[in-house]
């Protein structure tokens, strides 16, 4: 599913390059549930979005489901983006001003096939549907990220991109969230996810550890 | 779930942010109409004030001595009646307001007078109706100047004797109550017909006074060499002459006023698009991480535009509805006593609501042109690494 190819990601700060992430090679089969582990600075956010056709490596070859994400153009990228990648975020990133309903539709802004009946059901199934005319500031932290989930999945992407999801949570909630991840794996979905804790990567098939950057 | 939706979501969420930008354009809105309303309103006045000072035109009769004609008040030869209908009937836009008249000096009661016969003003035919200049008397009635009036004590109601080839009785209807400081003091007005008639030149008329109209196309100094122009492609062999004082002083009055509007605008404008642009742009920073969440899910460059531009359009659209309605009710409450001779034809211009749903989202929309574009070009990556 997902091939990584010596990238890397160097940035230019002050005169200087800082190596963000790399070189590194990575290969997720589809349906496999991989975590990546490392210290904060250690890139793992930057490889998560470069996987996710966020951000073009300074070298290297991206390859998702067989697609060269960076051979694409901007424009083909976001919808293949729409099509292929649900991303969940630490920070979970709900639309304020929009209720949770709204939020959960948002891939419909992106062209995606989805219907309110289909975010109906899903935020049943995650146990929000008496939150749905609720604003994220009306939502505990725990509900917050199971709406940014359900975002995530809505369209059935085969790949979710999931950047410290249970950071921001209590045990049970962190549960409840990786309960939800997994349960997208057991169907068939292919996981990438990064992470710090050790307890999240609990779940994953396989960890890989993301070390430190040279070069900082 | 669709673009507007989202809008009018977030316009909800950050009702300072849109009722500031509502306040600025709905401010340039309300000063737009009313100082375009103003204008119209100033315009009438002055026109109306100006009309009050008379008629800036005369056209006298092939071969009338102009020396002559400044020493009697009018010219000694004559034109047809017919005249008058022929102008108003041609297509030309340069005159209007045509009153024709004749005039002679008669003795009267042992005082020389100016006996004036008036035609009611003949419309232009092609043109909108405009409220009629000049006096209109009806036959048998006369209107007295005020010299004449107070030296023979004279009211209205009161009967005089004009003599002529044949002598007739005639209704005083109305005295003029205040000198005019000018030779109308010693006029006697009456219809044309009954002049025509009391000096025995049936269809004869030696004068038709006119306006001059202010057209934008013709330049100050071609206006006369037009007016002749087109005079003479109807009438020709009369002569015309502009009354100049009058022309220039009613022409100066009005292109001020747009000289005015001209200057004033264009800085309201500016201010408020600058005004516009830095709370969009801050609208934009308050949502990097909404616009970083939106291209994650795939929603494309133009939809995000779309988020920020339509709010533009939206903010544009209110507030030039809050504007006109603004606008409109500080010139109605106001206008009638800035302008009392046109107080009671203060009144909302309501094609300036068009002019206002056009222009200012228009405004907005380039004022929030910038902001857009940073937003659509912003590295959605940055603020989603910001954790």
């Amino acid at each position: 599913m997902i091939e990584l190819a010596d990238v890397s990601k160097l940035y230019r700060k002050s005169g200087e390059d800082v190596v963000a992430l790399g070189p590194m090679n990575l290969s997720v089969a589809r349906g496999e549930f991989v975590a990546v582990r490392g210290p904060s600075g250690s890139g793992k956010t930057t490889l998560l979005l470069m996987v996710g056709g966020m951000i073009r490596p300074t070298g290297g070859e991206v390859r998702v489901g067989g697609v060269d994400v960076y051979g694409l153009s901007a424009r083909e990228r976001c919808r293949w983006r729409a099509r292929t990648v649900g991303f969940v975020f630490q920070m979970f990133h709900l639309l304020p001003y929009a209720n949770v309903l709204e939020n959960v539709l948002t891939p419909m802004l992106a062209g995606a096939a989805v219907t309110p009946r289909g975010a109906l059901e899903l935020l049943d199934r995650f146990g929000l549907s008496d939150r749905i005319k609720h604003r994220p500031s009306e939502l505990s932290t725990g509900e917050r990220q199971r709406v940014a989930i359900a975002r995530a999945l809505l369209n059935r992407p085969p790949l979710v991109l999931a950047d410290e999801p249970t950071g921001n949570l209590d045990p049970d909630n962190a549960a409840a969230v990786m309960g939800h991840i997994a349960d997208y794996h057991a169907r068939g979905g292919t996981v990438l996810l990064v992470t710090h804790e050790s307890v999240a990567a609990g779940p994953a098939q396989r960890v890989v550890e993301l070390p430190f950057p040279s070069g900082r | 779930m669709s673009v507007f939706r989202l809008i009018v979501r977030e316009i909800l969420y950050r009702k300072l942010n849109f009722l500031l930008g509502l306040t600025a354009i709905a401010a340039a809105t309300a000063l737009f109409v009313g100082t375009q309303t103003l204008c119209v309103v100033m315009n009438r006045e002055t026109t109306r004030l100006m009309r009050d000072m008379g008629f800036n035109l005369l056209i006298l009769p092939e071969g009338a001595d102009m020396a002559q004609f400044w020493s009697a008040d009018y010219a000694q030869q004559e034109m047809p009646e017919q005249y008058v209908r022929d102008l108003a009937n041609s297509r030309i836009v340069t005159v209007r307001h045509l009153v024709a008249q004749l005039q002679k000096k008669v003795q009267w009661r042992g005082r020389v007078v100016l006996l004036t016969g008036i035609l009611p003003e003949v419309q232009m035919a092609h043109r909108s109706k405009k409220p009629p200049m000049g006096l209109h008397i009806p036959r048998g009635e006369v209107h007295l100047g005020y010299e004449l009036a107070r030296a023979f004590d004279l009211k209205p109601g009161d009967t005089i004797e004009l003599e002529g080839e044949e002598g007739r009785t005639f209704t005083v209807s109305r005295c003029i109550e205040t000198p005019s400081g000018s030779k109308d003091d010693i006029r006697i007005y009456a219809h044309l017909r009954d002049v025509q008639e009391l000096l025995g030149k049936p269809g004869r008329i030696n004068v038709i006074e006119a306006l001059s109209c202010l057209c934008p196309d013709i330049g100050d100094a071609d206006r006369l060499g037009r007016i002749k122009e087109d005079v003479h492609d109807v009438l020709p062999g009369t002569q015309v002459r502009l009354v100049r004082n009058i022309a220039v002083g009613r022409e100066r009055t009005r292109r001020m006023i747009e000289r005015y509007a001209a200057l004033v605008m264009p800085g309201v404008l500016l201010v408020c698009a600058l005004w516009v642009g830095m709370l969009a742009l801050g609208n934009v920073r308050d949502r990097r991480a909404e616009i970083g969440i939106l291209r994650a899910a795939g929603v494309g460059s133009s939809k995000v535009a779309a988020l920020f531009l339509g709010k533009a359009v939206v903010l544009g659209l209110a507030g030039a509805i809050l504007g006109f309605f603004l606008g409109t009710q500080l010139i109605l409450h106001f206008g009638p006593r800035l302008f009392p001779v046109t107080a009671q034809h203060v009144a909302p211009v309501y094609s300036l609501l068009a002019w206002s749903a056009a222009g200012a989202p228009a405004l907005c929309v380039l004022a929030g042109y910038v902001p857009a574009m940073l937003a659509v070009t912003h590295d959605p990556a940055v603020v989603l690494r910001e954790e």
